[in-house]
């Protein structure tokens, strides 16, 4: 049961380094964009 | 005489200015703002008082009552435009952006509002409520009925039941799914309940960890669902046996009621069932909301069911089939919050079931052996395979 726990958390850290090196960040990130309204 | 009359006249005037310096200021001059709102209606706003909007409602931007352009809190010069908002607001304005993206050109969101208030209203409400009961209804259980023992006496031999990865693919999904529980409620919830316990400071971190856990967590659980899935999805098959095992309770409601089952019983597969399709939907929804606004699922998911015609069958008119990027998040959040209540509520009673409920259920899923009387009581069948097995080598 322990080791099944442990695991859950291996493959939480894998999960959230493997998807920041492929670029998807799941933490908010700052963007900054224009908006240009035409008529 | 008269300087009596005097000193009357004058002390009356005096007394009507100090009344006129003292009372109420007169209404908050919006003049300097061009007729947009003041300070003062801002100040009280967040009082959460009432403010007379009617100076919004008039104020159609008309060069008359606009501001000068360099007044701050003006309108510009009297050039504010209804008609150009209302289109951004309904969705027909023309917009370009810079940056490229499907949510990118959409400024305001008609139906936000409503979504936020369901949120936190309805949905949170609702949900706490059914876990509550739940919970309720299994401490009478437990008082009425009280622990599920062993009828016949105990032979002392032990029969394996979950083999090692059987128990490690169903604790990996066990675990995580209430840490994504927890973390979930706490999500919800954090805002309307425990900001007012412990404030804003104390939450902060506590909501930061709690997005992370869920967010990442939320794979182990989706592993762990395949591995319980692919393991034992042949043995929940349901057979005629199980339409006995309903037709008595399950032996859940009277003492010394066992009827026959194969490894699983009818119970169990409705756990088995309702947790990978549950399962499943909310790790889609999930996953939706982890890539946002790649995946939306709403608007093709409306458009089957209203050629299915089911919307039609229950009184309502067709399911909208245009939804903006944020509409498919919004209703991505919600489905995957009425699952997660779903979820909690039946994994709850299986908790209850495999842990205080039934006396030797959690050896099955912690040594994975279990006492011979326990299997010989509630899964017959499955014993006398297992004895069947045993006997075949030595024949």
């Amino acid at each position: 049961m322990w080791i099944a726990f442990v695991c859950s958390l291996f493959i939480a850290f894998g999960a959230d380094y493997g998807l920041d090196f492929a670029g998807y960040s799941t933490q908010e990130k700052t963007t900054s964009s224009s908006v240009r309204l035409t008529d | 005489m008269l300087k009596v009359i005097y000193a009357v006249l004058i002390s009356v005037l005096c007394a009507s200015f100090a009344y006129a310096n003292d009372s109420q200021p007169s209404q908050n001059d919006r003049a300097s703002t061009g007729g947009a709102q003041t300070l003062d209606d801002i100040l009280a706003r967040q009082k959460g008082l009432e403010i007379n909007d009617g100076f919004r409602r008039s104020n159609d931007g008309s060069q008359a009552i606009g501001a000068e352009l360099f007044n701050q809190l003006g309108t510009l010069g009297g050039a504010s435009d209804p008609e150009l908002w209302r289109a951004l607001r309904f969705g027909s304005a023309n917009v370009s952006v810079s940056s490229n993206g499907p949510a990118a050109s959409i400024i305001m969101q008609d139906s936000g509002m409503r979504w936020l208030e369901f949120r936190k209203g309805p949905l949170a409400r609702t949900g706490g409520y059914a876990l509550v009961f739940v919970l309720l209804f299994l401490a009478l259980f437990y008082v009425a009925r009280g622990k599920i023992r062993i009828d016949g006496e105990k032979t002392g031999r032990t029969v394996t039941r979950f083999k090692a990865v059987e128990r490690f693919g169903h604790w990996l999904m066990a675990g995580s799914f209430v840490l994504l529980g927890v973390t979930g409620i706490i999500t919800l919830f954090g805002r309307m309940a425990i900001i007012p316990l412990i404030g804003h400071e104390a939450f902060s971190p506590l909501a930061l960890a709690s997005k992370w856990v869920h967010n990442n967590v939320s794979w182990a659980f989706m592993i762990g669902l395949v591995m319980v899935f692919v393991m034992w999805v042949l043995e929940n098959i349901p057979n005629r046996h199980d339409l006995t095992w309903i037709a008595k309770g399950g032996g859940i409601f009277k003492a010394g009621v066992h009827p026959p089952a194969k490894k699983f019983n009818a119970g169990q597969k409705l756990i088995f069932w309702s947790v990978i399709v549950l399962g499943a939907s909310i790790s889609v929804s999930g996953l939706s909301l982890l890539f946002p606004f790649e995946m939306p699922l709403f608007a093709a998911s409306f458009a089957h069911l209203n050629d299915l015609g089911i919307p039609n069958m229950i009184g309502m008119s067709d399911l909208p089939v245009q939804l903006t990027p944020h509409q498919e998040m919004q209703l991505a959040q919600l489905w995957h919050t009425i699952v997660a209540f779903v979820l909690i509520a039946i994994i709850l009673a299986h908790i209850y079931i495999g842990s205080v409920g039934m006396e030797g259920a959690f050896d099955a899923m912690g040594s994975g052996e279990v006492e011979e009387q326990w299997a010989r009581e509630h899964h017959a069948l499955w014993l006398d395979e297992i004895d069947a097995k045993k006997k075949q080598p030595a024949e």
